[in-house]
């Protein structure tokens, strides 16, 4: 009551005849009839409505697509290591038979344009092939004398590798 | 006030919404005896009842999520006043931003404007009181619109407002004095 009191006495010095104006104003407006009646229906099911998992379910859905992706990128790589695993141990049988059809002088054609000398020197050293073989491709290992070889060999070799081949 | 009236109602308020169980009576009961002010506190700022009607549910729905984090360190009351003041603040602020834009497409703005700030029911000077105060910036209006129709000390309204009573005083005192001579202009 004071507190009202006090409002109206501070609104009589400031502005008389807003303070009269104060007397005759509604303190409440009025809604369309009915309106409060289902108010607290409205909010509650808006609330309900945001409050129930819709988020839920979309992160559930989410996670279902999750899972199916997680698995179909399993199932992939599964798919690529088991192709390359046979082909790696079981070649196709038909690179064999297409070889096959080739004759000598293709094949040599072939290596000869598709080797080099450090596949060579890898053959050599696995004595896969001999010096003079005659399935090397003529021109890239020359005839060299003895000498010679050793001479290359003093220059590229380190003297234990030397020690343990002479 | 309403503080004192309602007191026993808050504590059953508060103690209904504790529970799962019994929120939702609870908030049913918030609602039955926070509507009418609400309504009215929030209708004077937006000034359509639709407006009004936006504003009180997102009000409500707010105080529904929130309710249970209510510490009771202010009255209900003034945790709900909070609300609803920030609601319609933010609600004029974005239709204000409309106006403004409306503003770049020309002819469009002063429709707005009719349409946003229609005339409350009431007498012819309660009418021409509601049309002075559209004319006051909406803070300003929200100080008023407190302590001429709602009857709010100072004080409370520090509270619900951040701000000082040095600074609610003279933000009132120039409200009503700039209402007075649009009012005195107008007859």
């Amino acid at each position: 009551m004071k507190d009202r009191d006090d409002i109206q006495q501070e609104l009589e010095e400031l502005a008389p005849d807003l303070a009269r104006l104060r007397q005759s104003v509604p303190r409440e407006l009025a809604p369309p009839p009915g309106y409060f009646d289902s108010l607290a229906d409205r909010v509650l099911e808006q609330a309900m409505a945001e409050d129930k998992p819709p988020l839920n379910v979309v992160w559930h859905r989410r996670r279902s697509v999750r899972q199916w992706k997680t698995w179909l990128a399993v199932a992939a790589a599964a798919l690529l290591v088991l192709s390359v695993s046979l082909y790696v141990f079981y070649p196709p049988a038909h690179s064999e038979e297409s070889l096959a059809g080739l004759s000598d002088a293709e094949a040599r054609a072939y290596i000869e344009g598709n080797i080099d000398e450090f596949s060579i020197s890898l053959m050599l050293e696995a004595e896969l092939v001999q010096t003079g073989d005659p399935a090397l491709p003529a021109g890239i290992i020359p005839d060299l004398e003895e000498e010679e070889v050793e001479e290359y060999l003093y220059e590229i070799l380190e003297d234990e590798e030397l020690e343990e081949l002479f | 006030m309403q503080a004192i009236l309602t007191l026993s109602t808050d504590d059953q308020i508060l103690a209904l919404v504790q529970s799962a169980d019994t929120k939702e009576r609870g908030f049913r009961l918030l609602v039955s005896t926070y509507q009418q002010p609400l309504y009215t506190l929030i209708r004077r700022m937006v000034r359509t009842h639709e407006d009004a009607d936006d504003v009180l549910q997102e009000c409500l729905i707010k105080a529904y999520r929130g309710i249970g984090r209510f510490e009771g360190k202010s009255k209900l009351y003034t945790w709900l006043y909070r609300i609803a003041t920030n609601e319609a603040l933010t609600f004029l602020k974005k239709r204000q931003r409309r106006a403004e834009d409306a503003l770049e497409d020309e002819g469009q703005a002063g429709v707005y404007y009719l349409r946003a700030e229609p005339p409350l029911d009431g007498n012819d000077l309660q009418r021409k009181l509601e049309r002075a105060m559209t004319q006051l910036p909406d803070k300003q209006r929200l100080v008023f619109n407190l302590r001429y129709f709602e009857e709010m000390s100072y004080k409370e309204m520090g509270v619900l407002l951040q701000t000082s009573v040095g600074a609610l005083k003279a933000s009132y005192h120039h409200a009503v004095k700039k209402v007075e001579a649009i009012l005195k202009a107008e007859m």
